[in-house]
C-alpha cells in the first residue's frame, strides 16, 4: 500500500498542513512543537526561582540582579515532539462495508456555504463521488469501516511525520497483531503502511482487553489514538480508557461506524450474518426491526460516549460516508478549539449534537 | 344461513392467495454481513414474540379481507329472524287513519305513497283489506295488492279522530276473516294527542268497567290478537313524524273556527239571532288582518276582519234573520294559508220555524182571569201576545195588526222602518186551550185532515189558534186532566214501560213526533194515567197539604239539566224562593231508578231522566223519550246520541194550588227552556264524519198515510232519492263528507204543485270536531306504552317498514355490514401495517440519515 494509493495528491498537501498537538504535556526525544513535562531551554520563558549554589552562572537574570539585588535564576519551558501511538481494530466487525461508503481519495464534493454538500443520495452518491474523483477507485477498494479506519491512519501517520513527531501503528483484532514502534523518521511511514495493509483475519474482538494488553508497548505520557466501531463490551472499553488515562495518556477515540449501522435503512426480510461468527445469523423482517435495532444503537454510542466523558477522552463518531480528509481536518479544528466530543458524518461534515447520533454525547472534557 | 348468490361464495377460497404470498415470501430473504450483530440479537430476544404476533394479526387480516369481499358479494341472508315463511302468502289488514289531521302539512301524501309502496313490495298471493279508521263499522272487502291501491287513489282524508281502539279491534276482527295463516296489521297514523286520549272514557268505562283505561282496552286486544295463531304482526307507520314539520312539540301552526253557537237556539222566521264563531289561533305567531265570511249556505253573507294573538281565540258575533221557514246552515270561513285548511270554515245547521203550536188541555176550565189550571202556563208560552194584548189597550188598532203581522210602519216623516223591537218579540209559542171533552173531536179533525196547510203564509203570534184547528199540535200539554182523553186502556207488556206502542190517541201522537208535558193536580187519577203508561214515572200518592208549615224547598237543577243551567247553580239558584206544600209522590222505572243511583241521570240510558228534585231528593219533574221501533232507528240513536224527549212529567200542578212556583220568576224561563229543549231535541245542528242523521219528517206527513220520498243532496253535489213510509223517520249514514246535506221529503203521490207547498228542506251539517285541528303528537311514553302492550313495532317511513316486512319473511340480508367490515379490515391492514409494525419509522428515519445529512 502506498499513500498515493489512497490520497490524491491535494489531499496529501491538505493533511501535510495540518497540524495535530497534544492537549497535555508530552516526553519526546527531540525538540518539537509540543510542551514537554520536562523544564528546559526554548524561548518560552517560564518563571524566576531564587538562585541556589550548583546552577549555571549562564542562567541568573542579571537584570533582576541589578533590580533586586538578588540573584534569580531565569527557567523557561522545554518543547518537545511527540510520540502517538495508533490502534486500529481489524476485528470482524469492521469489514462491514456500506453503499453509501465513499472512496477515501474522494474530496471533491465540496461544502456550500451552509456546510452541507451538494451531492446527495446514497446509492449515487458513492457513484457520483467515484466519477467526481476524475479516477475509478482502487481495486481493493470495498468501502469498508476497515479501509476507512486505515486510511485514517495513514493519514494520522502522514501528518504526525510531516509534523517532526514519532508515529507508531498498533493493529489488533481479537489480539494485537502487528506493532509498529513510534518512529519520528519519514521513512517510517512506509512501514506503517505496510503493517496497515496486512489483512487481518476478523474475529471477534474485545476492546478494552486488547487496550489493557497495549499498555506495556505505549510510551509514557504519548497521544494514544483508538480507530474503532466500538462494537463490543463497552464496559471494559470504558475501563480500558481508564487505564489509559491514569497512565498519563492523551487519548482519542475516533469511533468509525457505516451509516447503515446508524439508521438501518433495510426493508425486506434480511437474513444478517455476524461478520466476527461464523455461525450466528439472523433472518429478520428490517421493518420491523429497525426501530428498536437505533433505539440499542443510540443507547450503545450514548454509553460509550459518557464513558469517554468521564475518562476526558476527545471521542468523535465518524461515518464512512464521509470524505476521509474533510473529516481529518475537521477534527484537527476542532481539537484545536478544545475537547472533542460528537459526531461527523455523511455530506454534512458537521459536528451534530451527540444526541442524534450518540445520545448523551455532548459536551467537552478536560 | 343462505346466499342470494351463492357462487360468489366461492371467492372466498381467494384467501389462500395472501397465505401462499407470506409463506412465500417468508423463505425469500437476502443475506448480508453485519457486524452489530449483537445489538441485533438484543433486539430479536426482547422483541421476537411480538413480531410474530404482529405477523399472524397481518396475516389475519389480509386472508380476512377476500373472504369478506366474496361474502359480501354472495349476499348472504340470516334466516334465524324469519318469522314468516318466504313464499307464504300473507293477509294485509292495512288500518288507515283518514281523519282530517292526517291532511295537514304532507301527511296523506306520505301515508299513501308509504302504502303505495307496501303494496308494490306484496306478493302476488297477499291479500289485502284496507280499513278506513271513518268506516269501522263497514264490510271489510278483501281484495289483491291492485284492488286496494284504487282504494287508496279515492281516499280523502278529512274524517273525525280515530278511535285507536275500536279501529284496532276492528282490525283484529278482520284478520278473522282472512284467508291466509299468516297476517299482518299495519297502522297508519299521525298520532295525534287526540288519537291515545283519554276521550271516551265513558264508553270505555261501559264495556270494560270503571277504572278502565286505554291500556287496560288494548291489553283487552291484544289477548285477542294472542289467541289468534300465529299472531299477527302489528306494525305502527307513524306519518306524524316529519322534517318537513317544523316544530313536533309545539304542533304545526293552525288557525281555525273552533265553534259555531245561536242565540237563542230556536230560530223563527223573520226573528233576529246572533251567530256567534269562535276563531282559534293555534300557533305561536299573531295572525293579524284576517278576513272572516260569514256564509249561509254557501253565500257569503258578509265580510269582516279578524286579529288572533298566539294560542288566543277570537269571538265574532253577527246579527241576522231568516224570512223563510225551514232548514239552512250558517257558517264562517277564514282565509288564512296554514297547515290545515280544512278547518278554515265551519258550518251549522239550524231549522227556522213559523210558531210551535201548542194545546193547553186543561183540566181546571174557569172564566175568572188566572183561576183557570192552563193560565199561568199560557202567559208563561206566549209572554210578549200577553204583553201585546195588555198594552194594546194603550196602542192604535193599525199598531196592534202590524205588531201581530210584523209589517213595516211608515211614520209620518218619511222613514220607512219596520218595528224591530215589536217584530223580535215575537212568541215561540202559539197556544190553544181546550177542554178534556174537546180534545178527541179535535184530534180527529187534525187526523181527518190529513195533510196541513203547512205551507200557507206563517201564523201570526197572538195567543191563540182559533183559525187553525186543524194545524197538528207540536206539544200538548195536559194540566190537571183527570185521566188520558179518548185513550183505551192497554195491558200490553211494553206499555209498562213506557213505550207508546199501542196506547191509543196519545201513543200515535208521541208516535207520530208529537211530545207531551204532563202537569199533576187534585183532579188526576192516578190509576187512570198510570194504565195508560206512556208516563215515564208512575204516579202515587199527593203528599202534604196547601196548610204545610214547612213547605219543601227545590235543589238547583244547576249543569245536571242542560235546559235549566242557567237558572242557576248552587249558590244563586232562582229556585231559591219555590216552595212546594204538596206534591205527588211519583216513582221511577228500575232503570230510571238504578241511574238515579249512580248518579248520572241526566245521561243515563234508562227510559227517564229526572230534571229536577226536592231538596230531600224527591223527583219533582221527570222525562222520558220515545222508543222507536227499527234496528236502524235503534242504530242511529247509538250513534248519533239523540234522544228525542216525548215526555216531561211533572209532580206538580202549573197553577197556585199546590206551590208558589208559577208565581216565581223563575217559571217563565223554566217553561220557556224547557218547551225549545222539547223542540229542538230532535235536532242534530251538526253531526261527525261516518255518523247517521235522524230526520224527521214534518207536520204534513205525521198525519197522513202513503208512502213518500226523501230527495238528499249532498256535499259533493250528488242527489239521492229515498222512498220513506209514512211513520217512521229516515236514517242515513252515507255521512262520510264533510259538508250540508239537505233533506226533501216529497210525498209519492203528491202533485208537483202540492210538493211545492213544503216547508221547504231540513240541513243536517257533517263538521269535525274541532279537537282534530289542534295538531300535537301523542305523547311519546304512551306511543311507546301502547306499542309494547300490542307487541307492535312503529316505524318513521315505509321504507323502514317494508325492510322489516322482508326481514320477517325472507330473514336480514347482511352484505352491508360485511361491506363496512371489509372497509374496516382494508384500513386497518394498512394501519396495522405503518403503524402497528413499524410505528417509530418516522422518529428512526429523522434520527437516522436526515441527522447524517
Amino acid at each position: 500500500m502506498r499513500l498515493a494509493d489512497l490520497f490524491r495528491a491535494r489531499d496529501v498537501s491538505r493533511i501535510e498542513s495540518l497540524r495535530l498537538i497534544a492537549r497535555g504535556a508530552v516526553e519526546g526525544l527531540s525538540a518539537g512543537r509540543h510542551r514537554s513535562a520536562k523544564k528546559g531551554s526554548s524561548v518560552e520563558f517560564k518563571e524566576h526561582r531564587p538562585y541556589v549554589p550548583g546552577d549555571e552562572v549562564r542562567n541568573i537574570d542579571w537584570k533582576a540582579f541589578g533590580k533586586s539585588d538578588r540573584l534569580y535564576i531565569r527557567e523557561f519551558e522545554e518543547e518537545t515532539n511527540l510520540r502517538c501511538m495508533i490502534l486500529v481494530d481489524q476485528s470482524g466487525s469492521m469489514a462491514y462495508a456500506g453503499e453509501r461508503a465513499l472512496p477515501l481519495a474522494s474530496t471533491d464534493s465540496k461544502p456550500d456555504p451552509n456546510g452541507n454538500r451538494t451531492d446527495k443520495g446514497t446509492d449515487k452518491k458513492r457513484k457520483s463521488a467515484a466519477d467526481g474523483s476524475k479516477a475509478s477507485p482502487p481495486s481493493w477498494w470495498k468501502g469498508t469501516k476497515q479501509e476507512f479506519a486505515c486510511g485514517l491512519a495513514a493519514s494520522l501517520s502522514y501528518l504526525l511525520l510531516s509534523n517532526q513527531d514519532s508515529v507508531g501503528v498498533m493493529t489488533f483484532d481479537a489480539r494485537i497483531r502487528e506493532y509498529v514502534p513510534p518512529r519520528m523518521l519519514p521513512s517510517h511511514l512506509n512501514t506503517i503502511l505496510g503493517s496497515l495493509a496486512i489483512e487481518s483475519r476478523g474475529g471477534e474482538t474485545d476492546l478494552g482487553l486488547v487496550l489493557r494488553h497495549s499498555l506495556s508497548k505505549l510510551p509514557r505520557r504519548g497521544l494514544v489514538v483508538l480507530v474503532s466501531d466500538g462494537l463490543g463490551d463497552v464496559e471494559s472499553l470504558g475501563r480500558s480508557l481508564t487505564l489509559l488515562r491514569a497512565e498519563r495518556q492523551d487519548v482519542i477515540f475516533l469511533q468509525v461506524l457505516d451509516p447503515d449501522e446508524l439508521d438501518f435503512p433495510f426493508d425486506d426480510r434480511i437474513e444478517f450474518r455476524d461478520l466476527e461468527s461464523d455461525g450466528r445469523r439472523e433472518v429478520v423482517d428490517a421493518r420491523q426491526v429497525r426501530s428498536r435495532y437505533v433505539e440499542a444503537m443510540q443507547r450503545h454510542n450514548a454509553t460509550i460516549a459518557a464513558a469517554c466523558r468521564r475518562s476526558r477522552v476527545d471521542h468523535l463518531i465518524l461515518t464512512t460516508d464521509l470524505p476521509l480528509v474533510d473529516a481529518l481536518a475537521r477534527f484537527v479544528a476542532m481539537r484545536q478549539a478544545g475537547p472533542v466530543s460528537g459526531s461527523l458524518s455523511g455530506s454534512g461534515q458537521q459536528a451534530v449534537p451527540p444526541d442524534a447520533l450518540g445520545g448523551a454525547v455532548k459536551g467537552v472534557s478536560s | 344461513m343462505t346466499f342470494l348468490n351463492a357462487v360468489m361464495a366461492l371467492g372466498a377460497a381467494a384467501f389462500v392467495v395472501p397465505l401462499a404470498i407470506h409463506l412465500l415470501f417468508r423463505s425469500r430473504y437476502r443475506s448480508l454481513d453485519w457486524g452489530a450483530m449483537f445489538l441485533l440479537q438484543d433486539v430479536m430476544r426482547v422483541n421476537r414474540r411480538r413480531m410474530q404476533w404482529h405477523q399472524w394479526v397481518l396475516l389475519a387480516i389480509r386472508c380476512a379481507i377476500p373472504i369478506l369481499l366474496a361474502l359480501a358479494m354472495a349476499r348472504p341472508l340470516i334466516s334465524s329472524v324469519q318469522s314468516v315463511a318466504g313464499e307464504q302468502p300473507v293477509s294485509w289488514v292495512l288500518l288507515i287513519d283518514d281523519s282530517r289531521s292526517m291532511s295537514a302539512g304532507n301527511r296523506s301524501t306520505r301515508a299513501i305513497a308509504g302504502m303505495t309502496r307496501l303494496l308494490d313490495s306484496m306478493s302476488h298471493g297477499d291479500e289485502v283489506m284496507i280499513i278506513p279508521s271513518s268506516r269501522l263499522a263497514a264490510p271489510v272487502s278483501i281484495g289483491s295488492a291492485d284492488d286496494a291501491r284504487s282504494r287508496l287513489r279515492q281516499m280523502r282524508f278529512d274524517s273525525s279522530r280515530m278511535n285507536f281502539t275500536a279501529a284496532v279491534q276492528s282490525a283484529v276482527q278482520a284478520c278473522r276473516q282472512a284467508s291466509h295463516p299468516f297476517r299482518r296489521i299495519v297502522v297508519v297514523s299521525d298520532f295525534q294527542e287526540n288519537v291515545l286520549g283519554e276521550s271516551n272514557a265513558s264508553r270505555r268505562e261501559e264495556v270494560y268497567g270503571s277504572g278502565a283505561s286505554l291500556l287496560t282496552e288494548l291489553d283487552s286486544i291484544s289477548d285477542r290478537l294472542g289467541r289468534i295463531d300465529p299472531t299477527p304482526q302489528v306494525d305502527f307507520l307513524d306519518v306524524g313524524l316529519s322534517t318537513d314539520e317544523p316544530d313536533v312539540e309545539t304542533g304545526l301552526a293552525n288557525v281555525l273556527v273552533k265553534s259555531i253557537r245561536i242565540d237563542p237556539p230556536a230560530v223563527l222566521v223573520d226573528q233576529t239571532v246572533t251567530v256567534v264563531a269562535t276563531i282559534q289561533n293555534d300557533s305561536d305567531v299573531p295572525v293579524s288582518g284576517v278576513r272572516a265570511s260569514w256564509l249561509v249556505g254557501n253565500r257569503v253573507m258578509e265580510t269582516e276582519v279578524v286579529s288572533i294573538d298566539p294560542r288566543g281565540t277570537s269571538e265574532l258575533a253577527w246579527r241576522t234573520s231568516f224570512s223563510k221557514p225551514g232548514g239552512t246552515s250558517v257558517g264562517l270561513a277564514v282565509e288564512h294559508t296554514d297547515a290545515l285548511m280544512a278547518d278554515n270554515r265551519r258550518m251549522r245547521a239550524l231549522q227556522v220555524r213559523r210558531p210551535v203550536h201548542v194545546w193547553l188541555v186543561d183540566g181546571d176550565w174557569s172564566d175568572e182571569p188566572l183561576q183557570s189550571e192552563t193560565d199561568f202556563l199560557k202567559v208563561a208560552l206566549s209572554p210578549f201576545a200577553f204583553g201585546a194584548i195588555d198594552a194594546g189597550e194603550r196602542q192604535s188598532t193599525r199598531r196592534q195588526r202590524a205588531i201581530r203581522r210584523g209589517t213595516p210602519i211608515v211614520r209620518g216623516d218619511g222613514r220607512s222602518v219596520v218595528d224591530r223591537e215589536v217584530s223580535h218579540r215575537r212568541d215561540l209559542v202559539a197556544a190553544k186551550v181546550i177542554r178534556p171533552g174537546e180534545f178527541v173531536s179535535l184530534w180527529q179533525r187534525v187526523l181527518d185532515s190529513g195533510r196541513q196547510d203547512v205551507g200557507a203564509t206563517g201564523q201570526e203570534n197572538v195567543g191563540d189558534a182559533e183559525s187553525n184547528d186543524e194545524e197538528f199540535p207540536e206539544l200538548i200539554v195536559f194540566a190537571n186532566v183527570k185521566s188520558p182523553p179518548g185513550t183505551r186502556r192497554s195491558e200490553s207488556p211494553a206499555a209498562k214501560d213506557g213505550s207508546v206502542e199501542g196506547t191509543g190517541v196519545l201513543g200515535r201522537y208521541l208516535a207520530m213526533g208529537g211530545r207531551v208535558l204532563f202537569f199533576d193536580g187534585d183532579n188526576v187519577d192516578a190509576e187512570a194515567w198510570n194504565s195508560e203508561g206512556f208516563l215515564p214515572a208512575r204516579l202515587d200518592e199527593v203528599v202534604g197539604s196547601p196548610q204545610e208549615t214547612k213547605p219543601m224547598r227545590i235543589e238547583p237543577p244547576g249543569a245536571r239539566v242542560n235546559a235549566w243551567r242557567l237558572l242557576g247553580g248552587e249558590q244563586d239558584s232562582l229556585f231559591d224562593t219555590v216552595r212546594v206544600f204538596r206534591y205527588r209522590s211519583i216513582k221511577l222505572g228500575e232503570a230510571s231508578e238504578a241511574s238515579e243511583a249512580s248518579g248520572t241521570s241526566g245521561t243515563s240510558g234508562g227510559a227517564s231522566t229526572v230534571m229536577l228534585r226536592s231538596q230531600s231528593g224527591q223527583p219533582l219533574v221527570v222525562s222520558g223519550w220515545n222508543r222507536f221501533t227499527g234496528g236502524t232507528t235503534q242504530d242511529a240513536l247509538a250513534h248519533g246520541g239523540i234522544r228525542r224527549v216525548g215526555v216531561v212529567q211533572f209532580a206538580l200542578p202549573c197553577d197556585t194550588a199546590w206551590s208558589n212556583l208559577p208565581l216565581r220568576p223563575v217559571f217563565l224561563p223554566m217553561v220557556q227552556q224547557l218547551v225549545l229543549d222539547l223542540l229542538a231535541s230532535d235536532q242534530q245542528p251538526t253531526v261527525r264524519p261516518g255518523t247517521a242523521m235522524v230526520v224527521f219528517p214534518d207536520a204534513r206527513f205525521r198525519t197522513g198515510s202513503g208512502d213518500w220520498e226523501w230527495e238528499v243532496s249532498r256535499p259533493d253535489g250528488k242527489t239521492q232519492a229515498i222512498v220513506g213510509n209514512s211513520s217512521s223517520s229516515l236514517v242515513y249514514g252515507d255521512t262520510h263528507r264533510v259538508g250540508a246535506y239537505r233533506f226533501v221529503a216529497n210525498r209519492l203521490d203528491d202533485s208537483e204543485a202540492e210538493r211545492d207547498r213544503g216547508t221547504g228542506a231540513q240541513v243536517r251539517v257533517v263538521e269535525v270536531e274541532a279537537s282534530e285541528s289542534v295538531l300535537r303528537r301523542a305523547n311519546e311514553d304512551r306511543l311507546d306504552e301502547c306499542e309494547e302492550r300490542l307487541g307492535a313495532r312503529r316505524y318513521q317511513d315505509a321504507e323502514a317498514l317494508i325492510g322489516a316486512v322482508r326481514r320477517d319473511r325472507f330473514g336480514t340480508e347482511v352484505w352491508r355490514p360485511l361491506l363496512w367490515l371489509l372497509l374496516v379490515m382494508l384500513a386497518a391492514e394498512v394501519l396495522w401495517q405503518q403503524f402497528g409494525v413499524t410505528r417509530s419509522v418516522g422518529r428512526v428515519s429523522r434520527v437516522g440519515p436526515e441527522a447524517a445529512s
